[in-house]
């Protein structure tokens, strides 16, 4: 169901029903934005409660201004972002539980297998500084455009493509160093 | 080597990592769903809008407390000076008949006036020529 038709069935009266459709379409995908931001699941859990929350109490104010995709991504982001800077912790734990993982790459020499090099990434963009990671997420694992990231942050197009690219280059260099060790 | 290398470009890793419970989406999605009965929608019809005492209750406050400052100083200035005796209204009475006096006037009016030899001798006694020299000449 598209964004419109979900729009659609709220202005007509079918609030719980369009609801539920926004909780279809999009929360396995924002359970993993928000992972790649706060990384431990428990805490991912809460957080899509709490943003389920607010797209619902915030639903009657949507005016279809934005995209219905963009307004809900940047309420993800922005409760994210707030966890992150409220508990300023970074998802320790979840970096602790990579290098486990990490540690467990047999042959430094063999070609990594996806899983290995999923966990691999996962712990590098948990070493991104918050918003280069939110950055990163949306435009790596997402897909983004910039311009779309940009009405989600509320930054310049200029600035998310600097971001990025630091980012990149930071998870890249990263990942580089581990393989050849 | 160059696989590795060539890893994050290719868009190999874009599948997303990590472990989940299983059943882990769809639980989460029954709990989602349940959000509408915990947290019902405050419809706008059913906010009440502020009555009418509601909007003017400010001002009516603001004039009440005028009206009552004007109450007390109209009783308060209205009440006879019980304590003043008459000789208070008499001293009011006679104020303008008390003379003024500049405090430092009374020193320049005792002072005399000086003469006018009086006023050549101090001059001459500090070299100081009285007239000038050629209306004294013949």
């Amino acid at each position: 169901m598209t964004d419109r038709e979900i729009l659609d069935i709220y202005r007509n009266g079918g609030q719980q029903r369009a609801f539920n459709e926004i909780v279809k379409a999009y929360s396995e995908r924002l359970y993993w934005h928000v992972r790649s931001i706060v990384g431990s699941h428990d805490d991912t859990d809460d957080l899509l409660q709490d943003i389920f929350i607010k797209i619902w109490a915030a639903l009657p104010s949507f005016r279809g201004e934005a995209q219905l995709f963009t307004w809900i991504w940047r309420i993800a982001t922005n409760e994210a972002l707030n966890f992150l800077k409220k508990n300023r912790r970074n998802s320790v734990s979840s970096i602790e539980d990579m290098s486990d993982a990490i540690s467990r790459i047999p042959d430094e020499n063999a070609p990594l297998d996806g899983d290995e090099a999923q966990r691999l990434l996962s712990v590098a963009v948990s070493k991104l500084p918050p918003v280069q990671r939110a950055v990163f997420s949306m435009r790596y694992y997402d897909e983004l455009k910039y311009e779309e990231i940009s009405d989600i942050l509320g930054s310049s197009v200029s600035s998310l493509k600097a971001s990025y690219h630091f980012a990149y280059e930071k998870v890249k260099d990263y990942l580089l160093k581990k393989i050849s060790q | 080597m160059k696989e590795n290398r060539d890893i994050l470009e290719n868009g190999v890793l874009r599948g997303r990592s990590g472990s989940v419970p299983s059943d882990y989406f769809d639980s989460l999605q029954r709990r989602l769903m349940a959000i509408p009965q915990d947290y019902p929608l405050i419809h706008e019809e059913t906010v009440r809008k502020p009555g009418l005492w509601m909007r003017v209750r400010p001002y009516a406050a603001l004039a009440a407390s005028f009206a009552l400052i004007l109450a007390v100083g109209t009783v308060a200035m209205r009440r006879p000076l019980e304590n003043v005796d008459d000789s208070t209204y008499e001293q009011l009475l006679f104020a303008d008949m008390i003379p003024h006096m500049d405090p430092y006037s009374g020193d320049y009016q005792d002072e005399t006036e000086l003469s006018s030899d009086e006023l050549l001798e101090y001059l001459i006694c500090n070299n100081v020529q009285p007239y000038p020299q050629d209306l004294t000449a013949d």
